[in-house]
């Protein structure tokens, strides 16, 4: 079967990949950029291991086609920290071991980013909904939701 | 208290050693490896939950472009072939929905799956053992036609494969002199630890036979020995590369890709990389066992128990090894009890073997 060429942009970087029309933007990531850092969970968007960002929106990768990031913005877990310094929601999930195996990590760092950019101020209400695609087997959502909340506390303090 | 004592330790809050690179995508995990020149396989498992494997044809998946290698359990070595390779790679009966077939190699996983579905397999499909009830029942279907209980071949075979019993006392007595007596039976369904990484490893062997196998597992010396086991090699020539492991949960302490990847690898010439899907770990890989438990306790009206009896059932699955021992040391052993009973079976079913 014929490749087909896509040209996106990833984490802010111009990228170019030959993409079968079957693969999903989860196997473009991971297996034709070399992007393993979006994890494969499940297969069917029900884990949210895959978690990324296409034009801003939360998607999971594994439901989304190769072919579709054509022209379009997205942006991965290797994406959300400075070369020299973590993004405050990684550095509270650290603070507040809100990892384990750290599988599901990834997933959850890019959707509660995606959250605390659009709406810094969540309740844990809100928190857990923005979290509710995403399955964590090891810690319990606990520390995650607090780390999250820490994480806007200080974003409000710098801001 | 801590400040008098000056504790380096306690108090404190660590960071985890591996926790910047899992918050950064860093972190390697079983799926994340990659080789020069690798090649995927995949499996090809069982849609009967019971059935007798007459043929399997491999000719025309090997026919395919693109695909490398294919094998099934005749190509595994036969003699002294134990429950781990019959499990790795059905011999003559399948014994679960989800036991490996067959496996080919590929270069792509797309085109692996694709060669699975030109893969011949004549199957007679027989009754399935599904439930304790069913497995213990007078004239059951056996899942495995050579196994006696305890191995005492004086008996016919059966599904349960080992019984065992502890006893102290006098339960009758006891009984006897019990106020109230409470009998009662509890089920408990097969629940799969559903970790989110699925089972993955890349095998890559050379021409003197010295095998590198890099997967997720709790213990890379136990899936060295077992690989070594079921391909009949020297534990000297394999060596296991641990990654990242994405849950296990008492899972990932045994093997299921791992010598099918080696063998595949040695026929190709290339490396060959294995990942289950989701699918594939909720049919074939260790659950914990469904239980059937029947309890009685006897109990004086001030509380004091007089005697208890615990008949416990555990399915092991489809290869004995339930953990009913630890059940049976366990279930009564809070009390301090004169009089009791402990029954525990290990007992065959037609599911994927137990493996927490």
């Amino acid at each position: 079967m014929k490749k087909v060429h896509v040209s996106t942009t990833v984490n802010g970087q111009p990228e170019e990949a030959l993409c079968e029309v079957h693969q999903s933007l989860l196997d473009l990531l991971r297996d034709e950029l070399g992007l393993t850092g979006t994890k494969e969970g499940c297969g069917t968007g029900d884990c949210g291991a895959c978690t990324v960002l296409l034009d801003g929106r939360l998607v999971c990768s594994c439901l989304v086609l190769g072919v579709e990031a054509e022209g379009k913005e997205v942006t991965t877990i290797e994406g959300i920290a400075d070369p020299d310094r973590l993004h405050v929601v990684q550095q509270k999930f650290l603070e507040h071991a809100a990892l384990q195996c750290g599988i599901c990590t990834p997933g959850f760092i890019v959707a509660a980013k995606a959250l605390l950019d659009k709406n810094p101020d969540p309740d844990e209400t809100t928190i857990r909904y923005w979290l509710a695609g995403n399955l964590c087997r090891c810690t319990g959502y606990d520390k995650i939701v607090r780390a999250v909340q820490d994480a806007a506390q200080e974003l409000a303090q710098s801001s | 208290m801590a400040e008098a004592l000056d504790l380096k330790a306690i108090g404190t809050r660590p960071i985890r050693p591996d926790g910047v690179d899992k918050v950064t995508g860093r972190a390697n995990f079983g799926a994340d490896m990659a080789l020069p020149g690798m090649i995927h396989a995949k499996v090809l498992r069982s849609p009967y939950a019971h059935a007798r494997i007459k043929s399997i044809d491999l000719s025309k998946a090997l026919e395919l472009d693109g695909v490398f290698a294919a094998i099934c359990g005749r190509d595994l070595p036969q003699e002294g072939a134990n429950d781990l390779s019959i499990n790795i790679l059905a011999r003559e009966k399948a014994l679960y929905h989800g036991h490996a077939v067959a496996a080919v190699a590929a270069s792509s996983a797309a085109l692996a799956d694709r060669a699975l579905d030109l893969i011949e397999v004549d199957y007679e499909e027989l009754d399935p053992v599904l439930t304790i009830d069913d497995a213990i029942a007078n004239g059951a279907t056996l899942v495995n036609e050579n196994m006696y209980t305890n191995g005492d071949r004086s008996q016919p075979p059966s599904n349960v494969a080992a019984q065992q019993k502890f006893e102290r006392g006098d339960v009758d007595k006891g009984f006897s002199e019990a106020d109230v007596v409470v009998e009662e039976e509890y089920r408990v369904p097969t629940a799969h630890q559903g970790y989110i990484e699925p089972h993955a490893c890349i095998a890559d062997i050379n021409e003197a036979g010295r095998a590198t196998v890099w997967c997720c597992t709790q213990g890379q010396f136990d899936v060295r020995s077992m690989t070594a086991g079921v391909l009949n090699k020297k534990v000297s020539d394999i060596k296991v590369i641990p990654s990242e492991i994405g849950g296990g949960f008492g899972g990932k302490t045994t093997i299921y890709l791992e010598p099918v990847a080696v063998k595949l690898s040695e026929m190709s010439g290339r490396p060959v990389k294995m990942v289950m899907n989701r699918e594939e770990v909720f049919r074939a890989t260790g659950p914990t066992s469904a239980t059937l438990c029947r309890i009685k306790v006897g109990a004086k009206r001030d509380g004091t128990i007089t005697a208890a009896t615990a008949w416990l059932a555990y399915e092991a699955g489809a290869f004995p090894g339930a953990p009913v021992g630890p059940g049976c040391m366990s279930v009564l052993a809070p009390y301090n009890l004169e009089n009791l009973r402990i029954e525990g079976l290990d007992v065959l079913v037609n599911k994927p073997k137990v493996a927490a």
